[in-house]
């Protein structure tokens, strides 16, 4: 009886040994992708001041206000620039006559800038960074007159 | 033992689901950068985009050559829309080579929203780049 035993359990071993012996490797592969991307979200719009002697209308003046844009990127290699505006989208007439328009912007968080021009285009850091833009229209002759003025700037994230 | 790492790994695919799915939500304009290569006098270029803002907003896509001038598409899809907050979509455009073998464009997806300022807006304009090559 006692052999008996002894001959199925070298059986039952002998049987597990060619099952291992003959288990191969498989590798299960995963693949994912995620896409380079940036996002860009206008937190707040500006306020324009205007000087005392009504040659500016700026953000940077008193009563003036930046705007600011909240950019997100999760890639390497995305750049922001700030494209000054051509003229006024509101205003009177002579809004735009002998007016010239400038943009600075700095920025926090995911990458740190410091008052740069908006025609310079910047690297950003992958994560959130808060761009604060400021925008000016100068008379280089004469001054604003009355009425309401509004212009837009453009905020542009793009892989040069 | 089995069972925990079987809890382990739907955690974990769970957790990069979620992270992806974060991602995505946040995505103006995806991918930044495309390659594609094609026999044709045209090629097509297709990019995601969404609108990251909780209100709806009007999305204008945009082509422009490597020197940003305005491209005329032979076709595009959803050039123009309003999207529902977070609302994802793809654009379709069929762009020509002008007779050029390599040519690189930007299509650029641009919201100007109105956040309560006074006398100043911002456009965000979000540009993915495309580098064709043409094959021949």
């Amino acid at each position: 009886m006692k052999s008996v035993k002894l001959i199925s359990l070298i059986g039952v071993a002998a049987a597990m040994l060619s099952l291992s012996a003959s288990a191969t490797d498989r590798d299960v592969n995963f693949r994912g992708e995620i896409n380079n991307s940036c996002s860009l979200v206008v937190l707040n719009d500006g306020l324009l001041g205007v000087s005392s002697d009504q040659t500016v209308l700026s953000s940077k003046v008193s009563g003036g206000q930046h705007g600011r844009v909240s950019v997100v990127t999760n890639g390497y290699g995305n750049t922001i620039e700030i494209i000054s505006p051509s003229g006024f989208t509101v205003g009177p007439p002579s809004a735009d006559v002998n007016t010239i328009f400038e943009t600075e912007y700095s920025a926090s968080g995911g990458t740190i800038l410091s008052n740069l021009l908006g025609v310079v285009v910047s690297i950003l850091g992958i994560g959130t960074t808060t761009i604060n833009v400021d925008a000016t229209a100068t008379k280089t002759s004469g001054t604003f007159e009355s009425g309401s003025y509004e212009l837009t700037t453009v905020v542009r994230c793009v892989v040069p | 033992m089995r069972r925990s790492v079987k809890n382990l790994a739907i955690a974990s695919i769970f957790a990069l689901s979620t992270s992806v799915a974060f991602l995505a939500s946040a995505q103006s304009v995806a991918p930044m950068t495309q390659q594609i290569r094609g026999f044709n006098s045209q090629f097509v270029a297709q990019v995601e985009i969404s609108n990251p803002y909780d209100s709806p907003q009007k999305a204008t896509v945009r082509v422009y050559s490597s020197d940003w001038q305005p491209i005329q598409p032979i076709y595009m899809s959803n050039a123009d829309r309003i999207l529902a907050p977070n609302q994802k979509v793809i654009v379709t455009a069929l762009i020509p080579f002008a007779r050029q073998n390599h040519r690189i464009v930007y299509i650029c997806n641009s919201i100007t929203p109105r956040m309560g300022g006074v006398g100043q807006s911002y456009r965000g304009e979000v540009c993915g780049k495309v580098s064709a090559q043409r094959l021949s």
